[in-house]
């Protein structure tokens, strides 16, 4: 998918980095949707943890918030329109 | 007083055709009861028109008011309920952030949180393409770009 290089014919994954703990300034919220966008997919769905990169608890309080987010409008739930 | 409140944030989307008085009721609604009910209203922000994600009941934008109380557990029912029988309102969410805690703890927290805030905004302000600055680094989904070491 992303970042493979291939290894002795074996595909190895690059070293991921927990944002959340990269950064101590940011915080997980619902209300800013503009630090939630990177973890959704351009389909709006929920970016799983082996992508994301993100320490289990803070996979979880981002799923919340964009869960959270969703329900107030503020992200969506797809981007592709039902017809 | 007694320790037993909890400190709550609720957000309501109203219609966008909603003239000031009408949003001005929802508002004067919540308040009363608040009042009524011995909630203290900590923090209160209009965020204004925006545009909602998605349409709801017909509407693609709403306007998003923003308050922050502390108030004990039979408190968000009773505004809730309220806010569900007027028909301006779209969305409403509360959500609890601190069980058992006084009002001077809960104005307390408030502050930290408002610095905290401010902070991070700088911060962000200052490097918005913070994930970015490693070109050889080209991905077909933006949203899946993280944070790379490996110099």
């Amino acid at each position: 998918m992303r970042d493979f290089r291939v290894e002795g014919g074996r595909r190895r994954s690059r070293r991921k980095v927990d944002r959340f703990l990269a950064d101590k300034t940011m915080v997980i919220d619902y209300k800013d949707p503009s630090t939630l966008k990177y973890f959704i997919t351009e389909r709006g769905k929920i970016v799983p943890r082996r992508v994301s990169g993100l320490v289990a608890r803070n996979q979880r309080k981002i799923t919340r918030a964009i869960k959270r987010a969703r329900m107030l409008a503020l992200m969506p739930f797809t981007t592709v329109k039902a017809n | 007083m007694s320790d037993k409140l909890r400190r709550y944030e609720l957000v309501y989307i109203v219609q966008p055709e909603a003239t000031d008085e009408e949003r001005a009721k929802v508002e004067e609604r919540v308040s009363s009861i608040c009042e009524r009910m011995h909630a203290h209203v900590l923090k209160k922000e209009d965020w204004g028109k925006r545009k909602l994600a998605y349409e709801i009941k017909k509407s693609n934008k709403g306007y998003y008011s923003y308050l922050v109380f502390a108030a004990p557990a039979t408190v968000p029912a009773e505004i809730e309920r309220n806010l569900r029988l007027l028909d301006s309102v779209l969305r409403y969410l509360t959500i609890c952030l601190d069980k058992d805690i006084s009002l001077e703890a809960a104005k307390a927290e408030i502050a930290a949180e408002e610095e905290a805030r401010a902070a991070a905004r700088a911060r962000m302000a200052q490097m918005p393409k913070d994930d970015d600055d490693d070109d050889a680094l080209t991905d077909d989904d933006p949203a899946l770009v993280e944070e790379e070491d490996d110099a």
